[in-house]
């Protein structure tokens, strides 16, 4: 599974980065970023979780 | 025997003492504490914020993510079951500035979003997210600390109870005395209970106190105010107040709850098994329910249960119940069961909302449900028969105390008669109708918290 | 099935001979519960009539109109309305007696031939009500969508489902009817 996180909707939250700080990290201005990588299955259920909890739906992931 | 307790004066504003309000020794209360703003706002701080409060039943809530918004006092409140299953009660009020978090009346979410500055709580409570954290505080705040306040959270026999009090016993020691009785009423069998919801709801203008201290043991005015139901042939003999000389009231002087056990129609016990078969139909279920009640009650449960029975009571402070054969309101239809939990949810003095929701044994085939479920309503609901009068009776009697006479008269309790020294259950148990021991029990637990 | 959907269904010109028999129906209804003749009310009503207002409660947009079937205010057949009738009329009721003052507005009526040969129509109420010497009318503010059946005499109420506007009541007891 991969993630994307769209730059134009998160607004700072940092609800992602809580949850999975080896995914998600927070740019110099406290915004969400991650790095195009494959996840593995023990991220999988908590980037699940994160894209559940994003209030802005910020979060992707190419699972159909 | 009911005794004053040691207790701190407290003055009103005029200089009138609380403690002078109520006198248990002489068994009166002053019409005052039914009318008095400033009386009100000390039950806010020194009842509400103090006992165990009914929030809602389980089967509100039954998947993760379900929450219901309910009230403790006047205090919002969130109740949700979390991922785990758990339920949380926690105050629905933002830890920024206040504003209101949830803003609907139920629902299914996994966080919730303040509506003013879109800080993230999860339904536990915990603050997850901060819009635009960084920008607006760095990493300054410290989140740990900021979670909406939380209440401490049981449930008990599917009613769900919370307090904002560290010091209040656990709820199962609160209700040992009376889980004999409301195992019976609450936890009788093996499948549990469930609500109809939502719940019905309309506003009363009167004092929540005449509600919940009617319903924790006056058994006196339902011949009078409710003959309608003699009268039109519901059920036949109500209005004759020897009918009712079975009614066995008891309290607990500890928690201020009261009961009413009426054994309607007596059954003669010498054969157990047969007299289960008719008390457990009588009480809204049927005999394949037996075994298991059975197994569930003691030998003085079963004693008490045996016999048939109808119940109606208050968990003080302001959680009704009602469970009795019940006619459904329609003749073709004959006669039923009702069962129903009452809540009078203060708004002030001299208002506040009741709630109802009907209680179904969960196992009970659908259709019997329906039928038990309209038979609550109809007579106990928003437009119930028996509502409707009990609710203008206690609104002339708001407007009759409201002035400076008015609130100087004092509503007797003089109809007091022996204990009970064979009744097989816990508490202070009286086998007499009418008895007002009840009510003044209410008092004494209420003169307690508010001098205390 | 008694839901109106407007979107799909035209109304009947309130001009036309169903739309004007209708509209006069609840006009007279109206008189009648306020007047209490509630014999007369009765006697409008199928014999096979379900009267129901269902509990509301506060919900997000996205999770509906917050009208719930699992629970209601009013959950009637003839035979008890009947009860209710016959409490109103002749029975000891401190809710109603002495009666409130009670003026409904009927408006907003909307009347669709079928399905078949019965007849739906939707309508507004608003009742005010007054009790005792309070200075204040309490209000009530609801819909009504109405089936009909066609008798010899006249058209009767099949079914009533009432949308109440609140989702707490803003009357202190609830023994008219709407």
């Amino acid at each position: 599974m991969r993630v994307r996180v769209d730059r134009a909707r998160c607004r700072g939250y940092g609800i992602c980065t809580s949850i999975e700080p080896t995914v998600f990290a927070l740019d110099d201005d406290g915004y969400a970023t991650t790095d195009d990588h494959t996840l593995s299955p023990a991220e999988v259920e908590s980037v699940r979780r994160a894209a559940k909890l994003c209030p802005e739906r910020a979060i992707s992931t190419d699972e159909p | 025997m009911l005794t004053e307790r040691r207790f701190t004066t407290i003055l009103l504003p005029d200089g009138a003492a609380v403690d002078e309000l109520v006198s248990i020794d002489d068994r009166w209360v002053a019409a005052r504490v039914m009318t008095d703003p400033d009386l009100y706002g000390l039950e806010l701080a020194r009842i509400f914020d103090r006992v165990w409060v009914f929030v809602g039943h389980e089967t509100e809530i039954p998947n993760p993510g379900d929450f219901v918004t309910r009230y403790i006092g006047a205090d919002p409140v969130i109740v949700a079951r979390s991922a785990d299953g758990d339920v949380h009660v926690t105050l629905n009020v933002c830890s920024h500035r206040g504003a209101t978090v949830c803003r609907v009346e139920c629902g299914n979410a996994a966080t919730f979003r303040c509506p003013y500055h879109a800080w993230v709580y999860d339904n536990t409570g915990e603050l997850l997210g901060i819009f635009a954290e960084r920008d607006a505080y760095g990493d300054g705040l410290d989140k740990g600390t900021l979670s909406l306040k939380r209440a401490r959270t049981t449930a008990y026999h599917g009613l769900i109870f919370a307090t904002w009090n560290p010091d209040a016993p656990s709820l199962a020691d609160h209700f040992s005395t009376m889980d004999f009785y409301y195992r019976i009423v609450f936890g009788l069998t093996d499948g549990g209970f469930e609500v109809a919801g939502p719940p019905l709801r309309w506003v009363e203008n009167t004092n929540w106190k005449f509600a919940a201290e009617n319903l924790s043991g006056d058994g006196y005015h339902l011949m009078n105010v409710h003959k309608f139901l003699d009268e039109l042939g519901l059920i036949p003999g109500w209005s004759d107040p020897t009918m009712a000389r079975g009614v066995t009231s008891v309290y607990d002087r500890r928690t201020g709850d009261g009961l009413q056990m009426a054994h309607f129609f007596p059954i003669d016990t010498s054969d157990l098994e047969a007299a289960m078969v008719t008390s457990t139909t009588l009480f809204g279920l049927t005999e394949t329910f037996v075994p298991e009640i059975m197994r569930r009650l003691s030998a003085d449960q079963l004693a008490v249960f045996a016999k048939g029975i109808s119940a109606a009571g208050t968990i003080f402070p302001t959680l009704s119940y009602t469970a009795l054969p019940w006619p459904t309101g329609d003749p073709a239809e004959g006669f039923s069961f009702m069962r129903a939990l009452r809540l009078a949810q203060p708004l002030g003095p001299d208002r506040h909302v009741v709630w109802t929701w009907p209680l179904l044994a969960r196992d009970l085939p659908g259709e019997e449900k329906e039928r038990q479920r309209r038979t609550t309503l109809r007579s106990f609901g928003t437009a119930g028969l028996v509502e409707q009068d009990d609710a203008e009776v206690w609104s002339a009697n708001q407007r009759g105390i409201a002035g400076v006479q008015g609130r100087q008269r004092r509503f007797r309790y003089d109809a007091s008669r022996p204990v009970n020294p064979d009744w097989p259950g816990p508490g202070v148990a009286r086998t007499a109708f009418p008895d007002e021991d009840n009510q003044l029990n209410f008092w004494a637990r209420w003169l307690e918290l508010m001098t205390a | 099935m008694t839901t109106v959907e407007p979107a799909v269904r035209r109304p009947l010109a309130p001009t036309s001979e169903l739309g004007a028999e209708v509209w006069m129906w609840l006009t007279d209804e109206a008189e009648l519960l306020d007047r209490r003749a509630l014999r007369p009310w009765l006697d409008r009503l199928d014999p096979q009539i379900r009267y129901l207002m269902p509990a509301r409660a506060t919900v997000h947009r996205a999770d509906g109109d917050g009208t719930f079937s699992t629970n209601h205010h009013f959950d009637e057949t003839y035979g008890s309305l009947t009860t209710r009738v016959r409490k109103l009329a002749e029975a000891t009721n401190f809710a109603e007696d002495p009666p409130s003052r009670t003026r409904r507005f009927v408006t907003n009526i909307r009347v669709y031939a079928g399905p078949g040969d019965d007849v739906t129509a939707s309508s507004y109420l608003l009742l005010l009500r007054s009790r005792g010497d309070a200075a204040n009318l309490e209000v009530l503010s609801c819909e009504r969508n109405d089936l009909f059946r066609r008798h010899d005499d006249g058209l009767k109420l099949l079914r009533r489902d009432i949308t109440l506007d609140q989702s707490t009541l803003g009357l202190v007891h609830l023994g008219v009817l709407l």
